[in-house]
């Protein structure tokens, strides 16, 4: 995917830990790490505004854009 | 004229205010929905349970019944021709004459059993009998039992799964179509082949021994597995997302 979620950088820089976000939030640890490890496909813009929220951050401090190198495709 | 519109319109309405009613219903589906949806289910699963051992022990009384006449005398079986069909029996006490006794008898179509047979016809009823009862309960038990129990395993997805919009599902939908459509172009078809080789030597197949209903039938389910193929991928594309 070209997409990245840069979760795990937002939450070293807030000095967070991922369990205290998933309370925050109100989701589980389960899927708050798989979005963290890129195994989910699709997120809400609800559950988006829940992390941007709890974290006080933008939703591009969390999801980068990486260009697909065309040759490795 | 004007009753008649009247009673038109009325129905138009109530039709339209209904099927207004029920889309909204649709988006307020919520968990209480689910969980009497679940409940039917399971009052279903249990009704198809009585339907499943109804149906074996039909079966094994069927196959008691076959082995009990097999060792009867030709004269306990008799062969009656009615309008459009024969009427093929046996008899209890082995003796047609006596009045009283329980008899087992068949309806067998003239699309399957000719009329135009000889008149030595009655000499072979024992034949005849037997040989269309063992095949249409060979031919019609087995695919009832598995369309039977791969409804009931699609209801238990529904009460015990988080979904019922699975690969699984799709897969058994697809059997319950091909079953269909199997029974119905050839049931019939294998019972007047066995009829001819074994009763009348004459091979006869028509139009009639096809059931367009059940074909049609099989199409619709294999559309409805098509439809929870779609649902499966819903399915999947909305537990991936967050």
């Amino acid at each position: 995917m070209a997409i990245i979620i840069r979760l795990d950088r937002v939450l070293a820089d807030r000095k967070m830990r991922l369990n205290d976000l998933a309370k925050k939030v109100g989701l589980s640890s389960v899927n708050l790490s798989n979005l963290k490890t890129g195994k989910v496909k699709a997120i809400r813009f609800s559950t988006l505004e829940g992390i941007c929220n709890a974290m006080e951050c933008q939703p591009g401090d969390i999801l980068e854009y990486v260009p697909e190198d065309k040759d490795n495709k | 004229m004007f009753i008649i519109k009247f009673i038109l319109i009325n129905i138009y309405k109530t039709h339209t205010m209904n099927s207004n009613n029920r889309i909204k219903e649709g988006e307020k589906m919520n968990t209480t929905n689910i969980a009497n949806s679940k409940k039917l289910s399971l009052k279903i699963i249990t009704v198809l349970n009585v339907i499943i051992w109804f149906n074996i022990l039909y079966f094994i009384a069927s196959i008691v019944l076959l082995v009990w006449a097999s060792f009867l005398p030709e004269q306990a079986f008799f062969a009656e021709k009615g309008v459009g069909h024969w009427s093929l029996g046996v008899n209890t006490k082995g003796n047609v004459s006596t009045n009283g006794n329980i008899s087992f008898s068949s309806l067998v179509p003239f699309a399957i059993l000719q009329p135009s047979f000889p008149s030595m016809f009655e000499l072979e009823a024992k034949a005849a009998y037997i040989t269309y009862f063992s095949t249409h309960t060979l031919t019609s038990m087995p695919a009832f039992l598995y369309g039977a129990i791969q409804i009931k395993k699609i209801l238990t997805s529904i009460t015990d799964d988080d979904t019922p919009f699975s690969h699984k599902n799709v897969q058994r939908f697809k059997h319950l179509a091909y079953v269909v459509i199997g029974y119905a172009l050839f049931s019939k078809v294998i019972i007047s082949i066995a009829i001819g080789i074994f009763v009348t030597n004459i091979f006869s197949i028509t139009l009639t021994t096809i059931s367009l209903s059940g074909i049609v039938g099989g199409f619709l389910l294999l559309i409805v597995a098509q439809i929870f193929q779609y649902g499966a991928y819903l399915q999947n594309e909305h537990d991936t997302t967050l």
